[in-house]
Formats: C-alpha cells, structure tokens, sequence
C-alpha cells in the first residue's frame, strides 16, 4: 500500500535521511523503531507532506505522493497522528474531532465519522464539550488518534502514542490501535519503545543515525540479537 | 455639574467605549491569529472612511450603504496585503512586521493626502444628528449606533468562530501551527482569510468613525493607538476583552474630558495607556505578540 | 602597513573635501547637504538599534523636539551661549531619554516601538499646551537669527562623522556585543548574564544623544519651532526610511539613503505628500524583497566583502 523508494531526506543543507526503502501492505501493522533523533519523526513528516524529500520517492496506492501537499495527500487517505500529540488545548473535544475532518472529505458528512469515532472511545463522547486541554494524558491520546481517524484514513500513522502514558494506558492504547486495524486501516506505528510496537505488529523496521539497519517480521525481530541488545534492554 | 449630567456622561462614555471596541476588533483580530501588530490599523479604518467618502459622493447614497461596496473591497485589500506583504516578512524577524506596518501606514497617509488634501472630511448621516431622550439621559445616536454595531459585529465574530470551519481554524493555527500544517490546514491561506475578515471588520469601524468623527489623512495614528490600548487593556485576541477594553477606553476619554478638559483627554488616555503597560507590560492579561 | 597608512590617508583627504565644501557649493545644496548630514546622524544611531539591538523606537521625535526647543529655551530665556545650549540640550535628551528607558523598556518588540509612539505623542500634546514655550503658536528662535547657514554646516558635517563613528565603535564594543546578543535573541542574552536593560539603556541614551543634537542644529537652522511639526512622526519615518532604503544596520547603508532620500525630497517637494509616498512604497518593496537594501545590493553586485558593521 505504501512504498517508500531510496528516500533522501534534508534539513537545509543537512541530511537526516538515508536511502530510505520501505514497504507496507495493506491491512497490516508496521512498526519504525529506533533511538530519539534518529530520523522516526523527520520520516513521518516527510510521507505527510510537511517536509519535501531531496531524492527517492514514496507511493501510495500506486500514486507518487511525494510531491503532493499536506492536504492532498490526507484527501488521498493517509493521516497521521503526531508525536506529543498535539491538540489544540483552546479548544473542545469536538472541535478537534471536527478540525481533523477539516482536510479531507469527511468534512462534509462528518456524523458518520463522528459516530464511529466516539463507538471506538466512549469517554470522548463523554467528554465532547469539555477543553482538549483539560483532559488526562490517557484522554489526550484518544482524542489525538480520534482526531486522526475523522478523516475517515486508509493508512494511519501514530507517531510514539505511548509517551508519558501509564502502562495501563499504553495496553488500553494498543488494544484501539488492533481495533481500527480489524475495521480495515493499515497502520505504521512509529516506537521508542520497541518491546510493546514489536509484540503488537506484523513487520518492523529499525531506523539509526537517518538509515534503515534491520527489518523483518516482528517476530523475528523480537528473536533477533541485535534488536534484543539494543532496544529490548538485555545483555 | 448634577448627578444627571454626570451619569449621561458615564453613559456616553460607554457607548463611545462601543465605538472604540468595534475599532480595536480588526487590530484584536489581526493580532491573535498573525500574531502582528498592524501599526496601519488606524489609517486602514481611515482609508475605509475616505473610501465610503468616494462613493457617497460618486452614487450619493447613505453612508451605511456604502459600506456594502466598501466592506468587500476592504476584504480584499486585507487579504491580498496578508498575501503578498506579512506573509512574506513573517519569516524575517519578529521586527521587520513592525518596520513593514509602519511603512505602509505613511504609504496610506500620503495616498490619501494626495488624493483628497488635508481637508477635514466627514460622513453625513443627517438623521443621527437629532436629540434623543431615554429614561432622562440623552445618548448620543452616533455613539449609540457604535455601541450597537460593535455588540451585532461582536456576535457575528463570535459565532464565526465558533461554528464554522475557517474559523476554528483561525483559532487553531495560532495554538499550534505546525500541528495544524500536519491534520492539513494551510496556515498561509487561513492568514489570508483572517486578515480579510480583520479588514472587513475595520472597514466598519472606519465608516462609523468616519460618521462619527471628522477625519483627515493623518487620523489613523490616533485610532490605532487608542485601538492598541484597548487590546491591551483586554488581552490580545481576545474578543470579550476588547469589549472590556473598549469601554474601560471610552470611559478614560469622557471622564479625561471633564477632568482635564477637551484640550487633554487624549493625553490622559495615552497616558492611561502607558501606565497600563508600565505596571504589566503585557497588557492586563497578558499575551505577548 | 602601508596599506592602512593609505587608508587613513583617503579618509583625511575626503574629511578636508567635506569640510570646505560650504566654500564652493551653492547656497541651495549648503541646505541640503546640511540636511544630509542631519539625517545620515539620526539615522545611523536609529538603523544600529533596530538592526542591532532588535529595539525599533518609533518615538526619535521626542529628542528631536527636546533638543531644538531646550536649546531655544536655554539661549533665550536663560542667556546661554547658543552652541554650549546645544551641548546642554543633548545632554538633556539623553537624560529624557534615561528616564524614559524606564517605562519604556520593560516593553518588548512593538510594544516597545508603539510604547515610544505614545510617550512622544504625550510629549507633543503637552508641549500644545505648555505656555512657558508658547504652546500651539510655537517659538520664534530670535536666538538663532543670523547665524549663517555655513556656520550651521560644520556641526551638521560634525554630527554625521561623530554619529557613523559611534555605530562603528559601538558595534566592535563589548556593550555593542552584548546589544547584539540582545538583538539576536533577549531571553538566550539574558540567561546568559547580560544585563539587557542596562545594555539597551545605554544604547537608547547614546542614540538620542546624537538625536537631540540633530534636534538642536536643527531648530536653529530653521530658526522656528512649533509642536506639531517638532515632534511630528515624519522624523521618525524620515530616519526609517533613511535608514532601511540605503540597508538598515549598516554604516554605509544611510549615506546612501539620505542622498536619496533628501534627493526625492528636493525634486518632489510640490507635490504634498509624493515623495514620502514613493519612498514608502521602495521602503515597503526593500522590506519584502531586498531587506539589505540599495547599498546591501551594490556591495553584493561587486562582491564587497567589507568588515561589519560598513
């Protein structure tokens, strides 16, 4: 579904970003993981639109996308949930939820996305009319990946969702992120913490200083040497 | 003076104070979403006036017709100097805006200079002139009418961005713009449309100034000083502020008046200004630029 | 060696040019070189602080006013000697300026630029209703009849040199190196230890300094001085536009700007309002496009590499 091809990537005169190729299929679960500044979020900036890559491309469905602008390319059906998840604390729950449909066409039928997104999680429901910012690190991810999902995606990408949340969260977390995948979105999930992305995931990559090192099945992943002394903490 | 007179002048002051907030809204406007001061503000409202000016003369119709024609063009105007002037010294420095408003504020005053002298100007609305008598007060219709076109502006400011989508994004993008940029919203495009509608809503101001007061080329400064205080009297952004602030301003005026005498009531209200910002330079609630 | 001995050589050369050129130019071009140079000192100091110290006054008027009226006051009323007025009222402004640094500047970024338009305002308005110095109606410098406008050149020529070499010093001077570190980023300066309102003080009192005098020659090369067009905003836009169209920061950037700019001023004058129009709209371009600058441009077309802040 989404291909990325020999990806070049700079900021300015400096490149972060290494003949990056990737592949995801559809319906599966991706997961990118790697140190903190190794590239992850550059990455996902690059596949949403925020950044222009120097060299390389990226497809998706076929089409090239990495030409094409933030909007275009959410219309075409990838969304990404940003790390921090950066909501916007001015304003309600709902209005979150509606500025995420904003882009795309949702937009104009935004009670189905609605009602699908608040079936996923309940509290927002709840919670709709209450300050983004007023809600708990565990609510915030929610309503970051609701958000997310109200342009109704076909590939979704979580950048590090489970920062700073509690360890109950994170499995709360993982169990929507099995969920939209049953409901047919396929999703790469960007990770520093490599234990919980592996075990909930079809296929990893391992991203270092701006390169793709390892990738495989997650299963084997979780085996490999490597992968175990670098990431999974043991000796 | 009796206790009547002096409570007409209260009352006065605070409709006055109406006129004031309709004018600080498109700086208010301009400010929360650009995060810019727009040192031409004033002469902006000014060129409205002047423009209202024109084509009352060339059509001979009602002032408040006018702004029919006028509105629109101001939209335009504020939209394409988003476009092509802030958006482009955006990147170059929390100073050059500065530098760029304050050029563009003496472009506007010589243009106007040049094309309709230094002749003191008004716009007549007969009708407003008459005397009006409400529970024993006589308030002024021309301010009256400021005072009520700053609460029906205020609500269509209010509900504009609340319930549609450019305007919730207007209130996004200046939360978090890069967030913004990544769910899709084009923060350049919304800059565009935001300081439209702040033009729009100065071209309402201008010609209610225009109404009320007379004007010449070189009145702009004076407005948007005035407008600055009350933005900064309410807080920057803030819609219900700059009603606040504009009353607190009217108030400062009327009551600087009858202590001082018209010869310093715009001194003292200057001077309120500055002391504002000396004990909380901020602004009383803060929100830096 | 040699080479700075020459460098010298040319800069006493084109000082001794200057200097006698009130012997051989008209008395029309000896106003409008007194004029240059009047506008090349206000303008140096205010381009410095904006480029430099980050700190854009819109409110130069305020010493402008200050020091042509005290130095009519202070020849008038109270006998000094005109030139030693003019020293007395620099001094003045400079302490105004003190003061004003205060309130002032606490205020960041346009606050602080709309700060200074408000305190000159205020000045202005009192200065309308102040009768000591004739209120609205102004003052008549009688003082100041007489005295030749080649008398008047020398400290205007005087005032342009002082002020190109107190940028200069200022900027290569640990204080100038802390204002730009100021300029560069106040909150980083300050976490750094630099006292950034002492720093900006200093700056803001060595800039009116050389602003009051301007003030000063000014007042008696017009021998007239009135409110509203002794603290009137266009000085203020006079020295910006000086400033930013010859490439703002910049010592050389002025001397170009104010030949334009007293130029245009010259050549458009019938029409009210022209040629600050025009200037408006090449500072606006100059702004958007080519923020260096006309002299930015030239010494990038021929490849200049001059030591800062030239």
């Amino acid at each position: 579904m989404l291909e990325i091809n020999s990806l070049n990537v700079f900021y300015g005169d400096l490149q972060v970003l290494w003949d990056i190729s990737l592949k995801v299929d559809k319906g599966e679960i991706a997961t990118l993981i790697g140190p903190n500044g190794a590239g992850k979020t550059t990455l996902c900036k690059t596949i949403i639109g925020a950044l222009p890559p120097k060299k390389g491309s990226i497809t998706f469905m076929g089409k090239r996308i990495d030409k094409l602008s933030t909007p275009d390319i959410i219309r075409l059906g990838i969304t990404i949930v940003p790390e921090g998840r950066r909501l916007f604390g001015n304003m309600t729950v709902m209005e979150n939820l509606e500025l995420g449909a904003y882009a795309s066409e949702t937009r104009k039928k935004i009670d189905d996305a609605l009602e699908w997104v608040f079936n996923l999680f309940p509290v927002l429901r709840e919670r709709q009319n209450q300050l983004a910012g007023c809600l708990s690190g565990g609510e915030q991810q929610m309503l970051a990946i609701a958000r997310g999902l109200m342009s109704k995606p076909k590939f979704l990408i979580l950048d590090e969702p489970s920062l700073g949340l509690a360890p109950k969260i994170v499995t709360k977390v993982y169990e929507v992120i099995e969920r939209i995948r049953d409901e047919g979105v396929t999703v790469l999930l960007v990770e520093q913490y490599a234990g919980h992305a592996l075990e909930n995931s079809d296929k990893g990559f391992v991203l270092e200083n701006g390169r793709i090192v390892i990738e495989g099945p997650s299963e084997k992943l979780l085996k490999d040497e490597r992968v175990r002394k670098a990431y999974l903490g043991e000796e | 003076m009796d206790i009547l007179s002096f409570v007409n002048l209260i009352f006065n002051g605070l409709l006055l104070g109406g006129l004031f907030a309709l004018t600080a809204f498109g700086l208010s406007v301009f400010a929360g979403i650009m995060r810019v001061i727009n040192i031409a503000h004033g002469d902006f409202a000014i060129l409205a006036a002047y423009l209202a000016f024109s084509i009352i003369n060339f059509l001979k119709i009602d002032p408040f017709l006018s702004l029919l024609i006028v509105a629109p063009i101001m939209f335009v105007i504020g939209y394409l100097f988003q476009k092509f002037t802030i958006n482009r010294v955006l990147p170059m420095g929390a100073n050059q805006p500065v530098l760029v408003t304050f050029a563009l504020s003496i472009v506007i005053q010589n243009l106007l200079l040049l094309l309709f002298t230094a002749d003191a100007r008004s716009l007549i609305t007969p009708y407003l002139l008459t005397n009006i008598e409400l529970f024993g007060l006589n308030p002024s219709p021309r301010y009256a009418t400021g005072f009520i076109s700053a609460l029906i502006v205020f609500a269509a400011i209010f509900l504009f961005f609340k319930k549609t989508y450019l305007g919730k994004a207007m209130r996004a993008v200046p939360f978090d713009s890069e967030a913004a940029k990544m769910i899709g919203i084009k923060s350049d495009v919304v800059y565009n449309y935001a300081a439209g509608l702040a033009m729009l809503v100065v071209a309402i101001a201008g010609v209610l100034l225009g109404i009320t007061f007379t004007f010449y080329p070189d009145t702009g400064p004076m407005y948007v000083l005035l407008s600055f205080g009350v933005v900064v009297m309410g807080g920057l952004g803030s819609l219900k502020g700059s009603l606040v602030g504009g009353f607190i301003m009217g108030e400062a005026l009327v009551l600087g008046g009858f202590f001082f005498g018209s010869r310093f009531q715009l001194m003292f209200c200057y001077l309120v200004i500055l002391i504002i910002l000396y004990v909380k330079p901020q602004g009383l609630f803060g929100g830096r630029v | 060696m040699a080479n700075l001995k020459n460098y010298y050589t040319y800069i006493v050369i084109a000082l001794a040019l200057l200097a006698s050129l009130p012997l051989w130019v008209g008395g029309f071009l000896r106003d409008a070189l007194i004029l240059f140079f009047l506008y090349l000192a206000a303008a140096e100091v205010w381009g410095f602080m904006a480029k430099h110290a980050g700190i854009v006054s819109l409110g130069q008027q305020i010493f402008m006013g200050v020091g042509g009226y005290a130095t009519a006051v202070l020849c008038m009323y109270y006998g000094f000697p005109l030139w030693v007025s003019v020293i007395i009222a620099g001094l003045l402004g400079s302490g105004l300026a003190g003061v004003l640094s205060f309130p002032l500047l606490r205020l960041r970024g346009v606050y602080f630029s709309i700060g200074t338009f408000l305190a000159a305002e205020v000045i202005r308005l009192f200065f309308n209703s102040w009768e000591f110095v004739g209120a609205g109606k102004g003052l008549i410098f009688k003082g100041a009849y007489g005295i030749s406008t080649t008398l008047i050149y020398y400290p205007a020529l005087a005032l342009g040199i002082v002020s190109i070499f107190s940028v200069y010093f200022l900027y290569h001077s640990k204080l100038g190196f802390g204002l730009r570190s100021i300029g560069a980023d106040e909150d980083a300066a300050s976490g750094l230890g630099v006292n950034t309102f002492k720093c900006k003080a200093l700056c803001f009192i060595l800039a009116s300094l050389i602003t009051s005098l301007v003030g000063a020659v000014n007042a008696i090369h017009h021998t007239y001085l009135n409110p509203t067009s002794a603290f009137s905003i266009s000085w203020t836009v006079s020295f910006l536009f000086v400033a930013v169209i010859g490439g703002v920061g910049t010592i050389i950037g002025p001397v170009i700007g104010s030949a334009i700019f007293v130029g245009l001023g010259y050549l458009l004058s019938q029409y009210l309002g022209l040629s600050l129009l025009l200037e408006g709209l090449v500072v606006l371009a100059i702004l958007i496009a080519i923020p260096e600058g006309v002299w930015g441009v030239i010494s990038r077309k021929l490849k200049l590499k001059l030591k800062q802040p030239l």
